[in-house]
């Protein structure tokens, strides 16, 4: 298939040409109020063709079904797309792949919809353990992956991944706890100590109090940070895109090889991540993965760039394997396994040391922080008030206020490192906020 | 032997054009399909979702849909087995109205159009504008065990553009969206001096306004805003398979007074134009209009066969998705006999605040919050500073209860809608309201 359209794109006129292949197969199992009654099985396929007409770029996608001209129709909408595209960059060429260690699990993809309905099953029973704990709900994905990217510049990458991962959600009265787990490898993840977990941090936001507000110091735990819906995706992530900066669009616009951040931060992307849930040999355009130093002990090293990006970088740059994308895009500038490196002491050990002030489980709204200027009010999840170095209680509601850029430039970061499901993973840190009860 | 049994096979299949515009130039212009089967079987309770790109694979999926709904069945304890709701069937044919298909518009003509809006809005130097346009058109084949056999086509299309403004590291956004149902005049009659140069004109004002002042306090909402607030805040608590799962803190309260007598709310499957309109859901069910809030009691929640059949209430037609989730389509506050000047003439002291950057909440106890685009003080009876970054947080029911103004006209906005990972287009709107809640203002510098 990927041949025949790179065929036809070339009879077309077309000089270059690129075609991104993205499968998925997955099995969920899923229950509600403690009663297994949902499964979901589904094999999904997707093609992408870029092409480069007259120095312009073209692009299509399509779903191969069988029994259409969709070869012919892809080439013939890609063409017309290029007649008004952008300007065409260049595709990488030719290069050696690193093997990554830990992306494919043959139990996972031996793992049949009962296997996942026996897991799912194993949590509702650990939950039930928990009694007055209402399980209202709990589920396990199970799913396989294979991309290829193949172009005219003799670029062919094939690569295949598992991934598994279960969830839960439990009340009880008003509490709420939550928690999930996601991993590469079958034994990387327990569904039932996932359940129990989510069963506890309910239990532990029982009977919250009210406290005042004013500022003081908030320690935000890892799931307020990582993953898609932590503060550091669309924030701080976004103002290190090559292509934001290209655009003047980040605060780190300028920055290079400058102090923006506290001295112990330090970060970096790694597409080769041992075991990482976004580890690839290479990139969704065939760019061999690399891992990218962002930023060591406060100052700001690198960017991320997929191709484009690079090409348009005031001075040059170089893709740094940071092409992401679905089948039906084109690729745009994205983190692969995002790492806010862990620091000495321990979380407790930070709680110690706090006079007064809260520790945050989770974080709600964080999509309406204002990605360019970094200021946020966000709303804080299961929190806990800190008096004299102890937790006394859980807080009954607190808005979180400040700036994501001034919170890293004045911050600690503690021991405990996540790793998250979104592939953006953080420690606990220590910050001083402006906190609204 | 099982006491009810049903299924469903779903065929869809979509076209779709997008075009991205940053700073004056083209980034993507692209036009692709995309066509897959969806199985549904349904036993006792229990369900079986089969999904493949191949739509030929469409019988030996319902085969195993079947099988395997029944051995899920199996499992499911006696008091727990139910049935679907009682329902009425859509129309066997359904299309979206519309002026002008935008299969009918080059691609040419598409991007010349974006390019223009995005370049109206390049007022001053220090502006990045970025403009994105999509249209999509689905249609949808459904077959059901029930003998229907119903097709819909549903076309949307729009516009949406965000500006950045920037000032010695001070950057400010705003953004703004024209979207709906219907066809390309949707796009075709956006005027660039209200849709451009307005948001790039909001977003320069904004690198002077000041931080919002924290605590609880009087606030008005705009149209938009309360648009995300009824949506956020009393939408997804008014879902009943949140209700029947015991996660919403509506549960129970049919028919109570929930709200001030002011507050009156639908759910609107059929609003022309609407960009949460279709003709009939997920389930096969009649677009209605339902009446979630009248004058502050309770009046109804958004079901689905299957969230109905476990209440033992009949079906709103409010089951979207690829499979089965109860979701909203335009969810709207209705207006009442105030208007913003008098609102503001009688606040000493407030936040007035405009349009909306999105929100969350939280079913199981009706906590929210979500974050406007600007806002402005009100002191003594009128709008003082302009304010940036302000974000407001409550608890739903509260909030309605003290609702004590709400306007005459109304406005629509439009969005899309995230549960357990999957997307649909909403609409949702109001007029402006008056209540009180807890604003946060953002970061001292």
């Amino acid at each position: 298939m990927i041949d025949k359209i790179l065929r036809l794109a070339k009879k077309a006129g077309c000089t270059d040409a690129e075609v991104f292949v993205q499968e998925a197969s997955s099995n969920v199992s899923a229950s509600e109020r403690g009663v297994l009654d949902e499964t979901v099985s589904s094999n999904d396929i997707g093609v992408g063709l870029r092409v480069n007409l007259k120095g312009k770029t073209g692009f299509s996608f399509c779903t191969p079904t069988v029994g259409r001209n969709f070869h012919e129709d892809i080439v013939k909408r890609a063409v017309s797309s290029a007649r008004v595209g952008d300007k065409f960059t260049g595709f990488p060429g030719k290069q050696k792949y690193a093997r990554v260690s830990g992306q494919f699990d043959r139990k996972i993809a031996e793992t049949g919809a009962s296997e996942i309905i026996d897991m799912t099953l194993e949590m509702l029973s650990a939950l039930r353990a928990f009694g007055k704990v209402r399980p209202t709900y709990a589920s396990v994905s199970r799913t396989l992956y294979r991309q290829t990217v193949s172009n005219t510049n003799g670029v062919f990458v094939t690569e295949r991944a598992t991934q598994i991962g279960c969830g839960a959600y439990v009340t009880i009265g008003t509490a709420v706890g939550w928690k999930s787990a996601e991993s590469r490898h079958l034994g990387g993840i327990d569904p039932a100590s996932v359940a129990r977990r989510a069963a506890e941090r309910a239990l532990e936001a029982l009977n919250p109090k009210s406290i005042s507000g004013r500022e003081m110091d908030v320690i935000l735990r890892p799931e307020c940070l990582g993953n898609e819906d932590g503060l550091l995706d669309g924030t701080i992530i976004e103002a290190m895109s090559g292509e934001n900066v290209f655009r003047k669009a980040s605060r780190l616009s300028g920055k290079l090889g400058t102090k923006v951040f506290s001295e112990n931060v330090n970060a970096f992307d790694d597409g080769l991540l041992k075991g990482g849930l976004n580890s690839w040999a290479a990139d969704t355009e065939g760019v061999a993965s690399r891992r990218t130093p962002l930023v060591e002990n406060g100052v700001l090293r690198n960017f991320l760039y997929d191709s484009s990006s690079a090409a348009r970088a005031a001075g040059g740059a170089k893709s740094t394997a940071n092409g992401y994308r679905g089948f039906s895009s084109i690729p745009s500038v994205s983190p692969s396994n995002f790492v806010l490196v862990p620091g000495k002491i321990g979380e407790e050990q930070m709680v110690r040391d706090v006079r007064e002030g809260i520790v945050v489980s989770w974080l709600s709204g964080t999509h309406t922080a204002n990605g360019f200027s970094g200021d946020f009010s966000v709303e804080a999840k299961n929190a806990f008030y800190i008096k004299n170095g102890r937790i006394l209680h859980p807080v009954k509601s607190a808005m979180l206020s400040g700036n994501v850029f001034s919170m890293m430039a004045d911050c600690e970061c503690a021991s405990n490192l996540e790793q998250m499901p979104g592939g953006i993973s953080a420690p606990s840190l220590k910050v001083r906020l402006n906190v609204i009860a | 032997m099982p006491r009810y049994e049903y299924w469903d096979v779903e065929d869809v299949s979509s076209v779709s054009t997008s075009v991205r515009v940053k700073d004056g130039s083209v980034i993507e212009a692209k036009a692709g399909g995309s066509s897959g089967v969806r199985v549904r079987a349904f036993c006792d309770g229990a369900w079986a979702y089969f999904s493949s790109a191949k739509t030929s694979d469409a019988e030996k999926l319902l085969a195993a849909a079947k099988l395997t709904a029944r051995k899920l069945a199996r499992g499911i304890p006696k008091n727990e087995k139910c049935g679907l709701a009682e329902f009425v069937a859509g129309s066997r044919n359904w299309s979206t109205r519309m002026k002008r298909d935008p299969a009918d518009v080059s691609l040419d003509s598409k991007v010349k159009k974006i390019l223009e809006l995005d370049r109206a809005a390049i007022i001053r130097r220090n502006i990045s504008t970025s403009t994105s346009y999509s249209d999509t058109s689905s249609k949808i084949l459904l077959r059901t065990s029930d003998g229907l056999e119903l097709e819909q086509n549903l076309v949307r299309c729009g516009a949406a553009i965000s500006c950045i403004a920037r000032e010695m590291g001070n950057l400010q956004s705003m953004f703004r969206s024209n979207r709906g149902s219907g066809g390309w005049e949707i796009v075709e009659g956006t005027n660039a001096e209200e849709f451009s140069v307005e948001t790039a004109r909001k977003a320069l004002s904004l690198l002077k306004a000041k931080s919002a002042p924290a605590g609880k306090t009087t606030v008005i909402l705009d149209p938009l805003i309360v648009g995300t607030f009824i949506h956020e805040a009393l939408g997804h608590m008014a879902e009943s398979d949140h209700v029947a799962s015991h996660d919403s803190v509506l549960e129970g309260k049919l028919a109570k007074k929930i709200a001030s007598s002011l507050v009156s709310v639908t759910d609107d499957k059929t609003t022309p134009g609407g960009y949460g309109t279709f003709g009939f859901d997920r389930d096969g069910v009649r677009a209605e209009r339902t009446l979630l809030i009248e004058n502050g009691v309770l009046k109804g929640y958004m079901n689905s066969r299957t969230s109905g059949g476990k209440l033992g209430l009949r079906s709103t037609g409010n089951c979207r998705g690829e499979f089965n989730q109860v979701r909203m389509s335009n969810t709207n506050f209705l207006p009442g006999n105030s208007n913003l000047e008098e609102m503001i003439r009688e606040t000493k002291k407030g936040v007035y605040m405009i349009g909306s950057s999105g929100g969350t909440a939280l079913t199981i106890n009706g906590m929210f919050n979500f974050a406007a685009l600007e806002g402005y003080e009100i002191r003594n009876g009128r709008l003082g500073a302009h304010l940036k970054d302000v974000a407001l947080m409550g608890n739903t029911l509260d909030t309605l209860r003290r609702v004590d103004a709400v306007g005459a006209k109304t406005e629509d906005s439009t969005g899309t809608c995230g549960k357990n990972g999957e997307w649909v287009p909403v609409g949702s709107g109001g007029p402006h309201i008056r209540t009180v809640a807890v604003v946060g203002g953002a970061h001292k510098e």
